[in-house]
């Protein structure tokens, strides 16, 4: 076991922002990820990053070269490759790396683990062939590989951003299936954020850019459905009153970001729903301060803000630690907060009008009868509304219930809907139902990973 | 359809005795896709055909056998001359899934 300052989990902007600031006032900091390079899923192998993907990938990307930068002339530990299995409310943190398992114990820990895509449960999304809008990003970024003739399917910021990527790819879609209704955009425009001109210029261009293209675009449209035997061979849905079907081997779902809170939760912390995000978040205080002491939160893991507002809250959660451990004074931790925490302000008001334009349509909050929930144990909602109808008041009976949730995603992909459909079924409110029960190890370990802890002194 | 926008230092590894030919860098998930075969195990309840879905570690669609354990594909990186195989579907339940009992 080691022993640091300060342990951040999650090297996204979040993680990084916050180890800077750290070590830049004489913290020993430890900064662990999963990935084998820094950056989270935004700013992913930026490291790596050609003139050519550059260009494909665009300047909010590039953006990420600065943080980079900025953590390789820190005196941050950095440890890659590391999967964090368990934590306690101590701040102790085991994660396992190149299949042995490590222990660090901290003063303070910052969970800075970022966002999971929302899951987009219609039927036949668990066709090969069909994957999130964000692996096919992952692609581009990691691997260089592009898909052709993608159909891309739901709505969210990074459903247009990764269109437009594609489209510099000289990989256009085929079509982007787009389920935001009329009246999102009515709703919206009531919250419009009038000193973000930039951001919303930027989306528009993206549109611009996708009809300069020529893809066809299907505003409004519902009853999603994918077909295929083996694998994805078409997808299916209703627009304009049309039923309409397009032949592609590759769909392309994306209804936005959902706070990851599979850490947060195994140490029982105190979570609120969020009903503007349809999603649940950690209570955190204005340094990120959890309902435990040691253990804080930063990024899109605390509520969805964006890789900017993550960066901005690393800031700011570093400093709130700082002041804990006696590194500064609390007067000192004030005034560098409140310039960052100003800017803050500001991208809330952005935040706002994308959570009204961005709302997931019902129809994936509350999935038809035959719709597959939980992709590992195949139980489908038909299935976990059959479960009330026999008692079942909560997310955790599901599992007995059905194995709902038991698989080795640990719910990470199912829970939510879960929790939307017992919260209709039982007519009770999200907070009320709660969500799954997650233990440590938040992911699966071998025996001999666990008996490596042995030898560890 | 995928495509690659570079061609890397390449690598070879097989999957299931079938030669995949890789560029350094890939992860095992991305060279399988990227080859042109978008299922990669059958699930373990209705043994439907299953493929990579998330590329970041979290859904566990992407789950391949190697060296004799069961590991996501997009979190590991390919080698040369490594040998993968299909997550044999009667120990998928057993072998690899921690659970959660309540």
């Amino acid at each position: 076991m080691t022993d640091c300052d300060l342990l951040i989990i999650g090297s996204g902007p979040a993680g990084i922002a916050a180890a800077t600031t750290a070590a830049s006032y004489d913290a020993q900091v430890t900064l662990l990820d999963e990935q084998a390079n820094a950056g989270g899923q935004i700013y992913r192998d930026i490291e790596n990053c050609s003139d050519h993907m550059a260009e494909v990938l665009g300047e909010d990307y590039l953006y990420g070269r600065k943080l980079l930068d900025q953590l390789k002339q820190s005196n941050v530990t950095r440890i890659n490759n590391a999967t964090v299995w368990a934590i306690t409310s101590e701040g102790c943190v085991t994660y396992s790396r190149q299949q042995t398992a490590h222990q660090i114990q901290a003063k303070q820990v910052i969970i800075a683990t970022g966002a999971l895509e929302r899951s987009s449960p219609l039927p036949g999304w668990t066709l090969p062939g069909v994957m999130t809008v964000g692996a096919a990003q992952i692609l581009l970024k990691s691997q260089q590989i592009s898909i052709e003739n993608a159909v891309l399917a739901g709505t969210g910021p990074l459903l247009y951003t990764v269109a437009n990527q594609l489209i510099k790819a000289q990989c256009p879609p085929k079509a982007i299936i787009d389920t935001i209704s009329t009246s999102h955009y009515l709703r919206a425009a009531a919250s419009f954020p009038v000193g973000s001109s930039a951001t919303i210029i930027k989306g528009l261009s993206y549109l611009k850019n996708i009809k300069k293209a020529g893809i066809p675009f299907y505003k409004g449209s519902t009853d999603l459905r994918i077909t295929g035997t083996n694998s994805t061979e078409a997808i299916r849905f209703q627009h304009k009153r049309q039923s309409r079907t397009i032949e592609t081997d590759n769909v392309l779902l994306h209804q936005g970001v959902v706070p990851n809170t599979q850490l947060s939760r195994s140490l029982r912390l105190d979570h609120t729903w969020n009903a503007a995000q349809h999603c649940f978040q950690p209570d955190i205080d204005l340094w990120g301060m959890t309902s435990t002491p040691n253990i804080r939160i930063a990024g899109d893991g605390s509520g969805i803000g964006g890789a900017l507002v993550a960066e901005m809250q690393g800031k700011v959660v570093a400093l709130g630690a700082l002041a804990t451990i006696n590194k500064i004074t609390t007067s000192t931790r004030d005034s560098l907060a409140a310039p960052i925490n100003k800017q803050l302000t500001s991208q809330a008001k952005l935040r706002k009008f994308l959570d009204i334009l961005y709302k997931p349509p019902t129809a994936l909050l509350q999935p038809q009868d035959t719709t597959i929930v939980c992709r590992c144990e195949e139980v489908t909602a038909g299935d976990i509304r059959s479960y009330v109808n026999i008692g079942c008041s909560g997310p955790n009976q599901t599992k007995a219930f059905g194995r709902c949730g038991m698989g080795p995603c640990q719910g990470r992909y199912c829970g939510l809907t879960v929790t939307e459909i017992l919260a209709s079924e039982n007519k009770l409110s999200h907070d009320e139902v709660g969500a799954y029960r997650i233990r440590s190890p938040i992911k699966p370990v071998t025996l001999a990973e666990l008996a490596s802890l042995h030898s560890e002194k | 359809m995928f495509k690659r926008l570079s061609n890397k230092n390449p690598v070879s590894f097989t999957f299931d005795g079938r030669h995949i030919s890789a560029c350094e860098g890939d992860s095992v998930a991305a060279a399988i896709v990227a080859s042109g075969q978008l299922s990669v195990r059958k699930s373990h309840v209705s043994h439907s055909a299953r493929g990579p879905f998330c590329m970041m570690g979290a859904c566990y669609e992407c789950l391949v056998q190697y060296n004799g354990k069961t590991v996501q594909a997009c979190m590991l990186l390919v080698e040369p001359e490594m040998q993968i195989t299909t997550v044999p579907v009667a120990n998928l339940s057993t072998n690899t899934t921690h659970t959660n009992n309540d």
